[in-house]
């Protein structure tokens, strides 16, 4: 176990006015590239302090596209205010002085985000997996209902034009060629998204990285939202599109909601929490989109490995998943054409 | 006899061979004393031995296959210019369907089309 640093005891004892706080245990939780996330569990010695944290702040590498851990902390004060399902905020810190960059401490949420078993057959029966997916389609609601005026969220960007499709389109085309990239099936793809046409929903505050691997899932019940590091404004069936699409299903293709469970619960329980219809054309061309998406990211982390910034194994091996995800847009495709015809 | 020619021994098992022989070890011997972290890295690495092992085999089946051609570029260009109007021709379809299969028996088999 790591020894936590002093000026961080301090800086504790003083933000939470407990002079008596001692950090019991401090662990590196395993986490993304872009940040880390610290165990840590707070008690004082009247006992009365005890909480179990986790503290998050950058790592040395950071991605352009995400929020500041600041900004992650206004959104989650945001909605945990507005009683969606997230880790409960403590505080944050500005100083980079203390851990050496800006961080935030929130509280740790039961359950566990473990994709690869949630996905298997045995863990789960049928009722289970369709609770399961509705608590999901719920709180995905829930988090389309933070209101955009809140003034913590006045940083969000948003979109410059209501024509979010060729928006998307234009901005994957600039990641290609920054790539210097020639990949067929992803033009293709792109081709085929520019000439669709789908109906205006409300702009709504989205998660924007909202699939299975960032839920924390305790049995039948989602406990958590994680990783609000993308969050921004958009169509909310972006978010749909993004949770449903197959890269994201793991082993279980044929359970479209996050490999988890069936459309139809999680659709259902979206609709009745959110007072909206889910347009499923929509969706299904926002999964082509999700796909293109993580297929862009999977040859940004495989040139990084290239390039030598980070030859790490899980880089390399995101880097070859281009070809499965390229298999996925050519039976994605089709298939999504034939629905909206 | 000319002593300053390389003799160019080769010694075996060779690179398939080995690579085999490693993750055979690494799912048999290995795997089942991991759990967890340990575990997930070595799937991890398995995972990579079998790309090597595809690739290398894949090579030797075609040794005479050239790394790289213009035409995938040219067809960017194309699609991106908005020159092709029938994205869903047979021909379009069957050439992008049989690069990525190419690419697949070598990443993820388990994928290829049926």
């Amino acid at each position: 176990m790591m020894s936590c640093p002093e000026s961080l005891v301090e800086y504790l004892r003083v933000s939470l006015n407990r002079p008596d706080l001692r950090v019991d245990r401090y662990e590196r939780l395993s986490g993304g590239a872009i940040q880390q996330n610290m165990a840590l569990d707070l008690v004082s010695d009247d006992a009365q302090l005890a909480i179990d944290a986790v503290l998050r702040t950058d790592s040395a590498t950071s991605v352009s596209v995400s929020l500041s851990r600041l900004q992650e902390f206004a959104i989650l004060q945001a909605a945990f205010d507005a009683g969606v399902l997230v880790p409960e905020p403590l505080l944050k810190c500005m100083d980079a002085s203390i851990i050496g960059a800006p961080f935030f401490v929130m509280a740790r949420v039961e359950g566990r985000a473990q994709p690869h078993l949630l996905t298997r057959k045995s863990v789960l029966d049928e009722s289970g997996r369709e609770h399961l997916v509705s608590s999901i389609g719920r709180a995905l609601a829930q988090v389309h209902a933070i209101p955009l005026d809140d003034e913590r969220l006045s940083f969000l960007e948003r979109p410059s034009s209501t024509d979010l499709l060729r928006q998307r389109v234009a901005f994957y085309r600039r990641c290609l060629d920054e790539l210097k990239a020639h990949r067929p099936v992803i033009e293709w793809a792109l081709a085929w998204l520019d000439r669709q046409r789908i109906r205006q929903t409300e702009l709504t505050l989205c998660h924007n990285d909202f699939r299975t691997g960032n839920l924390m899932i305790q049995d039948d019940t989602l406990t958590g939202i994680l990783d609000w590091e993308f969050t921004g404004v958009g169509d909310p069936h972006e978010d749909l599109g993004w949770f449903c699409a197959p890269c994201w299903r793991f082993a279980a293709r044929d359970r479209e909601a996050g490999g988890l469970g069936e459309r139809q619960a999680f659709y259902l329980a979206y609709e009745r929490e959110s007072g909206r219809i889910v347009d499923h054309g929509t969706v299904a061309v926002m999964e082509v989109l999700a796909t293109i998406r993580w297929a862009i990211i999977a040859l940004q982390q495989g040139a990084r490995f290239d390039s030598g910034q980070e030859p790490t194994l899980e880089l390399g091996l995101t880097g070859r998943m281009i070809a499965e995800l390229e298999q996925d847009l050519l039976q994605l495709v089709p298939a999504c054409e034939r629905l909206i015809a | 006899m000319n002593s300053s020619e390389p003799l160019l021994s080769q010694d075996t098992p060779r690179a398939i061979e080995l690579l085999a022989a490693a993750r055979t070890h690494l799912l048999e011997v290995l795997l089942p004393s991991t759990a967890g972290d340990s575990r997930y890295s070595a799937l991890m690495i398995a995972n990579a031995l079998s790309i090597a092992l595809a690739e290398l085999e894949q090579q030797r089946a075609n040794p005479h296959m050239s790394v790289k051609s213009d035409v995938g570029e040219q067809l960017c260009h194309q699609l991106r210019d908005g020159a092709v109007e029938d994205l869903f021709d047979d021909d379009l379809l069957k050439c992008l369907q049989s690069d990525v299969d190419a690419r697949l028996s070598v990443a993820n088999p388990k994928r290829l089309s049926p």
